[in-house]
Order: C-alpha cells, then sequence, then structure tokens
C-alpha cells in the first residue's frame, strides 16, 4: 500500500515540477510580447494613444473578476484535498462562471474596439496590444476548457489521486494567468492613464 | 504525520486574496486620483505595488518558499525572473538608445561618432 502511494506521490512530484517548467516557459513568451508593447506604446501612426482608447476602471472591474477566480480555484484544489467534493466541485464551477465573465468582458471590449476601426492593423501600439492581451486571453480560453474538462472528470471519477493532481496542474496555470494579468493591468491598462 | 488543518490552510488563500484586493484597488486609485505629480514616479511606484503582488501571490497562492518541496520551483522561477528582467530591460534599453540616435540630424549624428570614437572602445 505504502509503495503504491509514494509511487502515486512521485508521479505527483514530477508532474507538478515538468508543468512548472513550462510555465517558466510561458513567462519568457510574455516577458517578450510586455518587452515588444512597451516599445511600441507610442508608434500610434498618427492615431489614438493608449490614453484615449483604454478605460482604467473597466479593467479594475477584470481584474477583480480574475483575482476572486484564482482564489475560488484555490479553494477549489484545497477543498477536494479534504475529501469535500461538493463543495470543492462549486468552487471549481464558479472559477469557470468568473473565467468565463472575464473572457467575455475581454472580448466585449475587443470588439468594441474594432468596431470603432481600432483594430490590429491600425498601428504598431495596436498590433502590440492585442498581441499581448489577445495571448493572453488565448491562455485564459485553454485554462476555461480545462475547467470543464475537470468538472466532467471529478463527477465521472470522483476524488482520486489523479484527479487531484490534474487539479493541482490547473490551478497552477490559473493563478499563473491571474499574475500575469496583473501586470497586463499595470503596464497597460494603469500605465496608459499615465 | 500530523494531519494539516483545513482552516489555516484556508486563512493563507483569505490572506493571498484580501492583499491582492488592496494592491490592485491602491494602484487603480493612486492613477486615478493622481496622487504623485510625475509619470514616472507613478509608474516606478506601480511596479513597486505589481512586484509586492508578484510575492504575496507567489507565497499564497503558488506556495513558493524555501523548505524542501518546493525548493526547485523556487529556484527556476527565481531565474526565469532574472531571464524576465534581461529580456524587457534590455529590450527598452537597446531600443531607446536607437531612438535617441534616429532622432538626431545627419551632422549631429556624425558629431556624435566622431565623439564617440575618441573615447575609444
Amino acid at each position: 500500500m505504502s509503495k503504491v502511494l509514494n509511487r502515486s506521490f512521485e508521479k505527483y512530484e514530477k508532474a507538478e515540477f515538468g508543468f512548472w517548467l513550462y510555465l517558466m516557459t510561458d513567462i519568457i513568451l510574455f516577458a517578450s510580447l510586455f518587452a515588444t508593447y512597451m516599445i511600441l506604446k507610442n508608434n500610434v501612426a498618427g492615431g489614438e494613444t493608449a490614453a484615449q482608447l483604454f478605460d482604467p476602471k473597466f479593467a479594475l472591474v477584470e481584474t477583480i473578476i480574475l483575482l476572486l477566480s484564482s482564489f475560488t480555484c484555490g479553494l477549489a484544489v484545497l477543498l477536494l484535498r479534504f475529501k469535500n467534493k461538493a463543495a470543492g466541485l462549486a468552487m471549481l464551477v464558479a472559477t469557470l462562471l468568473l473565467g468565463i465573465a472575464f473572457i467575455s468582458l475581454e472580448l466585449y471590449e475587443f470588439t468594441n474596439l474594432v468596431n470603432e476601426g481600432q483594430s490590429w492593423q491600425t498601428s504598431a501600439f495596436l498590433s502590440a496590444f492585442f498581441t499581448l492581451v489577445g495571448t493572453h486571453g488565448i491562455h485564459i480560453t485553454i485554462g476555461i476548457v480545462w475547467a470543464v474538462v475537470m468538472c466532467v472528470y471529478l463527477l465521472k471519477y470522483g476524488v482520486t489521486s489523479n484527479s487531484l493532481r490534474k487539479m493541482t496542474l490547473f490551478s497552477l496555470f490559473w493563478h499563473f494567468l491571474d499574475l500575469v494579468w496583473i501586470f497586463i493591468f499595470t503596464i497597460v491598462y494603469l500605465g496608459a492613464v499615465l | 504525520m500530523n494531519q494539516p488543518k483545513l482552516a489555516p490552510l484556508i486563512g493563507k488563500y483569505v490572506v493571498g486574496f484580501a492583499s491582492a484586493l488592496i494592491l490592485s484597488t491602491l494602484a487603480y486609485i493612486i492613477v486615478v486620483e493622481q496622487w504623485f505629480e510625475s509619470a514616472d514616479t507613478t509608474m516606478a511606484v506601480l511596479l513597486l505595488l505589481a512586484a509586492l503582488q508578484l510575492a504575496i501571490q507567489l507565497v499564497c497562492f503558488l506556495h513558493i518558499d524555501m523548505s524542501g518541496r518546493s525548493r526547485s520551483r523556487t529556484f527556476t522561477i527565481m531565474f526565469t525572473l532574472v531571464m524576465m528582467m534581461v529580456i524587457v530591460v534590455g529590450s527598452l534599453w537597446v531600443m531607446r538608445n536607437l531612438d535617441y540616435r534616429m532622432g538626431m540630424s545627419p551632422e549631429a549624428m556624425t558629431e556624435y561618432m566622431v565623439e564617440q570614437n575618441k573615447k575609444g572602445f
């Protein structure tokens, strides 16, 4: 029995560290996009500037939603680890819904910008903006799909060492996306108003 | 093996969430209420707040510390953060410098290069 447990713990450790290394390469990806954005921020090609386009209040709402979802995601893993399946699932569903709310707000913002003629083709600044924030949005979308899969998995197989391992990896991913967003909020949205 | 209790673990998340919320809102208020006159000072303060929030979330949500189990994760993220700074600060440095030189008139550029050549390499 203990041998089996040890093996599953080893597997857990390896999976967690492997996934962590993936997240580290993702940091490098986002660092490049942030550097690009900061360099091209003022290259508006005679169009509207960041200060005219972005609303920090809107971004604050997005930030709070994502922060809350990061919190519920952490609680979900914790509750599941304590074999509290119903509460853990509820928290996971809350994470999922908040994630969907976040991506909807972002899509709403993107659609508005494009409809106003401020698309990624307008200027180098907007290209860099859409690439940076859009890449984060794609990550969030993948996270939402993952959360749906986790809900189904938990309902089907219950709280096992496998489902706990998968949940831990998902929570790492989700917390990481929240961290990236903090910097997007600071540099892109708050930095625009300065 | 002593079983960990649920309440203190949840407490850690609550602390992380509350401080992240406060720091984000504070950053927003600083910008909207224009606490600082210069944009550079404001940006420096904002980046400081973001870095603080990064540290808090790493500890509270991602459980990064120097204890045995998360040690390798701590070292890899420290290394990655250094690489991140190299990419971001390095790019900004090079491009600002390029921008500065591109802004010169041809005469000023010639003068600048003669000046630099005198200094030697």
